[in-house]
């Protein structure tokens, strides 16, 4: 037997007790409190973002990705290569007015490359012998990095290992 | 889920829901039904009006970050006046605040500091006389609540201030039916021993 069974299970035990305490009233925050309250939530995104997020998000991340990257850059080309030759045979655009617009864009870029890697390897060579180093261990080096980021880029690039071969399981 | 014509008569499952898809409104129309009766419990727990603000904000924020996890089969408003009771309770254990003053919290020192804690308690509409004698029957009783043990405290607000059952006391609190029971029982007893005088 507990204590439950014992007691009256009537609210209205002592009715002026209990009309004391009901007539208490309801106390009010200050005028600012909903706003204090929102200042400090974070309400969630809709969910039709989310919807076309994670659809977004799933074609542009992992392995997919760089596919959808390749045939992004492929796409771009080959429009761009269209819209020129249309351009081209429309006559819209000459050879000519491409050779006066192109000519001294690439020779503007290649004169300013070429003096970029000639300004770079001259401070190279002045200032190897400064560090102490020797060319041949710069060299080693430098071919180092670029062996460790293909390293790094192919294990990225490759198919994460708890995906592959599970083609059987999901038929 | 579509939308509610008028979110002010929607059930709070729909509300809820309707928070749940990031409706900005929805967050609004759940602060402005709970703020009083949440702010109201935790006011007469705590007994300060700076803390109980700071608390309910912190019950708001508990319980509308946490609104994914929310599941329908549990009422809405167990789960927040639970949280607001941990919370103010928490705070007893960090703070003792032994007694209750019309005129402001314990710890209230200067005339500032005392308008800013004190209780405010609306006009019922009656004349000057009645609504004197209402403020000072008010006082008395929150008074004598403030006296009680926290988890006395806390069944005798939300069964006779908040108007909850008892089995919605029992999940808002954790405690067994019987208990909750027991505990109003005692509640009652020391209340009608504290404010018997006045009552008479």
């Amino acid at each position: 037997m507990t204590d439950e069974h014992n007691l009256p299970n009537n609210p209205a035990e002592d009715p002026a007790l209990e009309r004391q305490l009901a007539g208490l009233p309801m106390l009010v925050p200050g005028a600012t409190f909903m706003e204090r309250v929102l200042r400090h939530v974070r309400i969630p995104y809709p969910l039709w973002f989310l919807r076309v997020r994670a659809w977004a998000k799933g074609w542009v991340t992992g392995p997919r990705g760089w596919g959808m990257l390749a045939t992004f850059s492929v796409v771009t080309a080959a429009t761009w290569g269209v819209a020129l030759a249309v351009a081209v045979r429309t006559r819209s655009l000459s050879q000519a007015a491409i050779a006066n617009l192109a000519g001294p864009i690439w020779t503007a870029a290649s004169a300013a490359t070429s003096a970029q890697l000639h300004a770079a390897w001259t401070w190279l060579l002045g200032a190897l012998p400064a560090t102490g180093m020797q060319l041949e261990v710069l060299v080693a080096s430098y071919l180092g990095i670029a062996a460790l980021s293909a390293v790094g880029l192919w294990r990225l690039a490759r198919t994460p290992a708890h995906t592959r071969n599970v083609s059987h399981v999901a038929r | 889920m579509t939308v509610p014509y008028e979110l002010a008569d929607a059930a709070d499952a729909d509300v809820v829901a309707w928070a749940q898809e990031g409706h900005e409104s929805a967050f609004r129309e759940l602060i402005r039904r709970y703020q009083r009766p949440v702010f109201s419990l935790i006011y007469r727990m705590v007994r300060d009006r700076e803390t109980a603000e700071d608390l309910a904000q912190e019950t708001f924020v508990k319980v509308l970050n946490a609104i994914d996890t929310y599941r329908p089969e549990h009422k809405f408003s167990s789960w927040i006046f639970k949280i607001a009771n941990n919370t103010a309770i928490d705070q007893l254990r960090r703070k003792e605040l032994d007694t209750l003053s019309l005129e402001g919290a314990p710890d209230a020192v200067t005339p500032e500091r005392q308008a800013a804690t004190a209780l405010q308690i609306g006009s019922g509409g009656e004349s000057p006389l009645e609504e004197i004698e209402a403020r000072e029957l008010g006082a008395q009783i929150e008074a004598a609540i403030g006296k009680l043990r926290p988890e006395y405290r806390a069944c005798i607000i939300l069964r006779h201030v908040e108007g909850r059952p008892y089995e919605e006391i029992a999940e808002i609190l954790g405690l067994p039916l019987g208990t909750v029971k027991t505990y109003i029982h005692r509640a009652r007893g020391e209340l009608r021993e504290l404010l018997g005088p006045v009552r008479d």
